[in-house]
């Protein structure tokens, strides 16, 4: 009888000794974890790969600001990502680690040719996550790994924030691996990417370099064609129903000289396609509520018809920034950055058989029917400035 | 007829929905059937109605022998030869089957979470597991199943609220509806019901049941539970992919799950789905070992326990040769050759049984002796 207990006992004894992991143990301290890459290309056309590396021993330092960086920054040169990655061994201790890779930056001049042969492993590669950050470097990938950053340790994780903090105006998109390859699959629409350059900084009085977002890249299939501004970025954010937040700035009703700041509190969008006499028209909806941020003007704007006023002036400024992006969009780039093809697809099944393989050429042709309707809700704590007179 | 064990209703409606969810929760091959875009989550109240109509023959079966299993049925219907060759064949396949979920496993594991692990090494720690189940009988099996059932529900209830609270889908990506017309939904709701191999077996299982009147409400719960994730599933990942990069995607719902983020704070929690995807694995395996060395043993024999372990060193081996890559193996369940295989097993032979037996008008009572229906 007690063999017969025995068997479930070494069965347990025997499946512990798998509960320790086994082949794929990754140990802290022989992995290098890399925070973010930077993609270029050598004058000799090999991969080079800029990484920045944590340096375990200063990462939490404790000194406030501290002068050195918490990160290492080394290159490599390879025939593929993959080759380069593992070319990085020769001047590293520790393989790399790529799992809380934060932040991809591409050159531009590689962009130019093309970057799927670059995100391609990092949606093949179980260690990279979808949710990694994109960027396309105006000028070099390496300046902007290699730039410092005044305010993280980590200067990839600034890059991380200061996406985030950017997005909040609604002047840069924000594009993950995963937004980036979902555009791609549709084939008609074109990817955006915001770009990123380096600028002069100045930390205790010496000049240093730091990074910056503007502009964003569009891409025509995945090769990058141009850049939207600042302006222009927002109009197509409007039209895709991704702002969130930001200001729009208007003159002043009463003063025309000044200015007033009006916050977006949310937006949304919504697109219908209508077919006349083979011309596709798209009636884009946009609805926008947001407050009185801000007046310069010493005069009173505390009136029904001035608010009035300010939400039809505005609509204009929407309507303004949408205009410039649908401009640039279809006569510049002729890139469907819109999704409009999509939104055709999802109404017209029919057309759209039609139209899918000569999309570049209809795209242009599309006009967009503009509504927008825009609230001024509410108007902060202060009703007018001080100076300003009490009957408009 | 050896005493297999009884099991209750909410057992057997509970197996059927783990081990036809297992594939759904990796895979989703149902992405890649005809119509092959946005339509393919209309396929699964299809994929449902096609099911009943397919356990048609297998359940009329059953009632004329409500005390025998196909393997039983196949000799006393079309005589000892044929019914011989006929059970050998079934057990083939029931072992095939064993090999192909264990093969599914392992694929996903090495490609997913750890490369470096050697294929054998996971295979044979789950079979190891299965067998010492196995030799404690399918009343064990189907008790676990009733234990792992609600961890499995829940933790995809818990992913597919994660994955929406992330933000991430989009059910825009679902329209236009029916953009290639309804024929080839119905017949990808067709093809998609020809992988049921959980048909079989219920069949193998229905003469184990305790209450045998309401086994068609416990089929019926069994598969409707199923079509519910299964919708569930489709849904998610349509939504958060899109149909042309969701059909780019080798383990559809687990990609939907590694993009979880909630508010920058909900991170990183793939392993739920490793956890649940594990449980039905066991699940799965277990199932069809049982049924393959339970077949076996309905030959002529009185036990089973002695094809427990030779039973499981086939279906180690097998697994490596079913799939000796993942393309092969992808290629081999997709719906070019999958389905008819299966519909040779799960409706075909019944059918033809099943005919042969009204034919020839076999009836249980008059075959074997009343000593078995005792209980």
């Amino acid at each position: 009888m007690w063999q017969r207990r025995l068997i479930p006992v070494i069965i347990c004894i025997l499946l512990s000794t798998m509960l320790t992991g086994c082949w794929n143990r990754k140990e802290l301290n022989a992995i290098g974890i890399v925070q973010g890459i930077g993609i270029d290309k050598t004058p000799e056309g090999q991969i080079r790969i800029t990484f920045q590396v944590l340096k375990p021993s200063s990462k939490g330092g404790g000194k406030e600001g501290g002068s050195d960086k918490a990160v290492w920054v080394t290159t490599s040169v390879g025939a593929t990502i993959q080759d380069t990655v593992r070319n990085a061994t020769k001047q590293s201790g520790r393989k790399f680690y790529v799992g809380h890779c934060k932040v991809i930056v591409i050159g531009e001049e590689v962009s130019r040719e093309g970057i799927e042969q670059f995100v391609e492993i990092f949606q093949r590669d179980h260690e990279f996550r979808p949710d990694v950050l994109l960027f396309i470097a105006r000028g070099k990938a390496q300046d902007v790994i290699e730039a410092d950053n005044l305010q993280e340790k980590v200067p990839a994780s600034g890059i991380a924030n200061l996406a985030t903090a950017t997005f909040a105006t609604s002047n840069v998109p924000k594009v993950t691996l995963h937004d980036f390859a979902k555009t791609l699959a549709s084939k008609t629409s074109a990817p955006f990417i915001p770009g990123i350059e380096v600028v002069e900084g100045k930390k205790d009085g010496k000049p240093i370099k730091v990074v910056q977002i503007d502009n964003t890249a569009v891409f025509k299939q995945d090769k990058l064609i141009g850049w939207l501004n600042k302006k222009e970025a927002r109009g197509m954010l409007w039209l895709l129903g991704k702002v969130k937040s930001g200001t729009v700035v208007v003159n002043s009703p009463q003063d025309e000289t000044q200015r007033v700041s009006l916050e977006i509190i949310r937006a949304a969008s919504d697109v219908d396609v209508e077919v006349i006499n083979n011309q596709i028209i798209m009636k884009v909806i946009i609805k926008e509520e947001g407050n009185l941020a801000e007046q310069a003007s010493a005069v009173n704007l505390f009136t029904p018809d001035i608010i009035h006023e300010l939400e039809a002036r505005k609509r204009a400024g929407i309507e303004d920034e949408v205009n410039a992006a649908l401009l640039k969009a279809q006569q510049e780039l002729d890139a469907d950055v819109f999704k409009f093809g999509e939104e055709v697809h999802r109404r017209n099944p029919k057309l759209w058989k039609d139209l899918k393989k000569k999309w570049d050429q209809e795209f242009p042709k599309v006009l967009v029917k503009l509504m927008i309707e825009v609230r001024l809700n509410r108007i902060g704590l202060h009703k007018r400035p001080q100076t300003a007179e009490e009957e408009g | 007829m050896l005493d297999a064990g009884r099991i209750n209703l909410r057992q057997l409606c509970l197996l059927i929905f783990i081990s036809k969810n297992y594939l759904d929760l990796t895979y989703l091959l149902v992405l890649t059937y005809p119509p092959a875009n946005q339509d393919v989550w209309l396929i699964v109240p299809l994929h449902f109605l096609f099911n009943l109509i397919l356990m048609v023959p297998l359940y009329f079966l059953w009632l004329r022998f409500p005390q025998k299993t196909i393997v039983e049925c196949g000799q006393l219907i079309a005589g000892k030869a044929a019914g011989l060759a006929l059970g050998v064949l079934y057990i083939w396949y029931f072992i095939h089957q064993a090999a192909l979920a264990l093969s599914q496993f392992c694929e996903f594991l090495s490609t997913a979470i750890m490369p470096e692990t050697p294929f054998i090494f996971f295979a044979v720690s789950l079979m190891l597991v299965s067998a010492y189940a196995v030799w404690h009988g399918l009343e064990v099996i189907s008790r676990v199943a009733e234990l792992f059932a609600p961890m499995i529900i829940v933790s995809i209830l818990i992913a597919v609220l994660l994955v929406s609270l992330s933000g991430n889908i989009n059910l825009k990506a679902l329209f236009p509806m029916l953009e290639k017309g309804f024929l080839p939904v119905v017949y990808g709701g067709f093809l998609s019901s020809c992988k049921s191999i959980e048909l079989i077996g219920i069949a193998m299982l229905l003469p184990c049941l305790n209450r045998r009147k309401k086994a068609k409400a416990a089929i019926v719960c069994g598969l409707l539970l199923h079509s519910l994730f299964f919708l569930i599933i489709a849904l998610t990942v349509l939504g958060t992919f899109g149909a042309s990069e969701a059909k780019n995607t080798v383990y559809p719902f687990y990609d939907a799950i590694r993009l979880i983020s909630v508010g920058r704070f909900i991170e990183r929690v793939e392993i739920i789905y490793v956890m649940m995807w594990v449980l039905s694995a066991f699940i799965k395996v277990t199932l069809f070992y049982y049924l393959a060395v339970f077949g076996l043993s309905q030959l002529r024999l009185k036990d089973y326990k002695p094809f427990v372990l030779p039973v499981g060193t086939i279906i180690i081996p097998l697994s490596l040769l079913v799939a000796p890559n993942i393309v092969e193996l992808l290629e081999f369940t997709s719906y070019k050759i999958y389905p008819w295989y299966n519909l040779l097993f799960i409706f075909l032979i019944p059918a033809v049984l099943l005919v042969v037996a009204l034919i020839r008008k076999k009836e249980e009572d008059t075959q074997c002796g009343s000593a078995d229906l005792s209980r």
